[in-house]
């Protein structure tokens, strides 16, 4: 009997989790290991109707062991998009006007209330990245990181 | 340790905090909302033999974090916008996990919105007392919430209850998930027989409305209950001879009233 099956293009998805890891490569290549990105799992956590996929991103500094600063949380589904971002509030303030003018958002559907947005596509979620990781709220974060690593070196 | 905790509604308040200090003498003073100038209330305590240190805080701005105990002694943890958590190390078997907390206003945040926060900030502290071996964990500041609010009492968030008995049996089981309790001695707080009902005023025009607010709270794990002096536990209206209560016992110099306790 012939395959059933048709012709099936599988396309490799990347996936939020495996775009994040290649930029936490990129930040302690950056800051000599200084200072690193870090995507934690949250298991602790209630299953959410927001989707069954959750993960902080943090950074985190190399001589600071127990320290970790959340830049935000992603939720999705299995399907991936849209995605559900709770960014830090500060870094949210900062980076909002820019992230209403990307292409492809639109401000009446993005917006969730306070630090709350949904990202629709990749092209979406790498503009937002883009925004967030070279923020000055992000900046800030690093050097203070540095900054108190310098107290323990 | 003595502990204050204060926030001063970014007011010029150094002259009222040294005063404090140096009447109590605390061991970690916790601010919210600070923008006076803490180099000079430092010079200023160093004037009077009292040294302290400012301990950095990377990204939470709202909350400003003093201590006796030498920087070389404090560990830092997790921050968000929202809290900052710290461990002081006293001595190899002696450590104190601190959650430092200014938690989103009630006036641009849902109570759901203070409750996720809580949740990530009592994840990283479980975390800590886990690889540390400890329950010597306390959570100051303004949560802006009443212990009665969801955010405090709900089991994915803080979990703080009223009661030592309560509080004693450590965790509690809900849907197969065990969650660890708080002790919130700030119950004890409400009503007037001590004097003041609340450490914030607040009254607006709906039908109901509680006017005094306990905002500013400490809680403590159950395994610390045996530290913490009760009567310790304190709602300053007065700095040495000065109100900080108008005579129609309206809340001034900051729009909060300090708070301050003492562990054992």
């Amino acid at each position: 009997m012939e395959s059933l099956w048709g012709k099936m293009t599988i396309e490799k998805v990347e996936t939020p989790a495996k775009i994040l890891e290649g930029q936490s490569k990129y930040l302690e290549e950056m800051t000599f290991g200084y200072a690193y990105a870090e995507l934690r799992g949250n298991k602790k956590v209630e299953p959410s109707e927001l989707g069954e996929f959750k993960f902080d991103y943090l950074i985190r500094g190399k001589f600071l062991e127990d320290y970790s600063f959340r830049l935000f949380q992603i939720v999705h589904e299995v399907d991936i998009y849209p995605i559900y971002m709770l960014i830090d509030e500060e870094l949210y303030m900062e980076i909002k006007e820019d992230f209403i003018h990307l292409p492809g958002v639109d401000s009446s559907n993005n917006f969730e209330e306070n630090a709350e947005v949904w990202v629709n596509n990749r092209e979406i979620f790498i503009g937002l990245l883009r925004l967030i990781l070279s923020s000055k709220r992000v900046q800030n974060i690093i050097t203070g990181i540095f900054s108190i690593s310098d107290d323990y070196c | 340790m003595k502990y204050l905790f204060w926030n001063t509604n970014k007011q010029i308040i150094n002259e009222y905090v040294k005063e404090l200090i140096m009447e109590k003498s605390y061991d970690v003073v916790i601010l919210a909302e600070y923008n006076d100038n803490a180099n000079e209330l430092l010079k200023e305590l160093e004037l009077v033999g009292i040294r302290m240190y400012k301990i950095k805080i990377i990204g939470c701005d709202r909350i400003s974090f003093f201590t006796k105990a030498k920087p070389s002694k404090i560990k830092h943890c997790s921050e968000s916008n929202y809290y900052a958590i710290k461990i002081i190390n006293i001595d190899k078997d002696n450590r104190y996990i601190i959650g430092a907390v200014h938690l989103p206003s009630k006036l641009y945040a849902s109570d759901e919105d203070r409750r996720v926060e809580i949740e990530d900030l009592v994840n990283n502290i479980a975390a800590l007392e886990d690889k540390y071996n400890t329950k010597n964990t306390i959570i100051v500041g303004d949560f802006n919430a009443n212990p009665f609010d969801g955010c405090m009492t709900k089991t994915t968030g803080l979990n703080a209850v009223s009661s030592e008995d309560v509080a004693c049996k450590i965790t509690r089981v809900v849907k197969n998930r065990e969650y660890n309790m708080f002790y919130n001695p700030m119950w004890n707080k409400f009503g007037d027989f001590d004097g003041i009902s609340g450490t914030y005023y607040y009254s607006k025009s709906s039908s109901e409305e509680i006017f005094w607010h306990i905002f500013d709270q400490v809680v403590i794990r159950p395994q610390n209950i045996k530290n913490f002096i009760n009567s310790s536990l304190n709602i300053i209206t007065k700095v040495n001879d000065r109100d900080l209560l108008s005579e129609g016992k309206r809340i001034k110099v900051s729009d909060h009233l300090p708070l301050e306790f003492e562990m054992k």
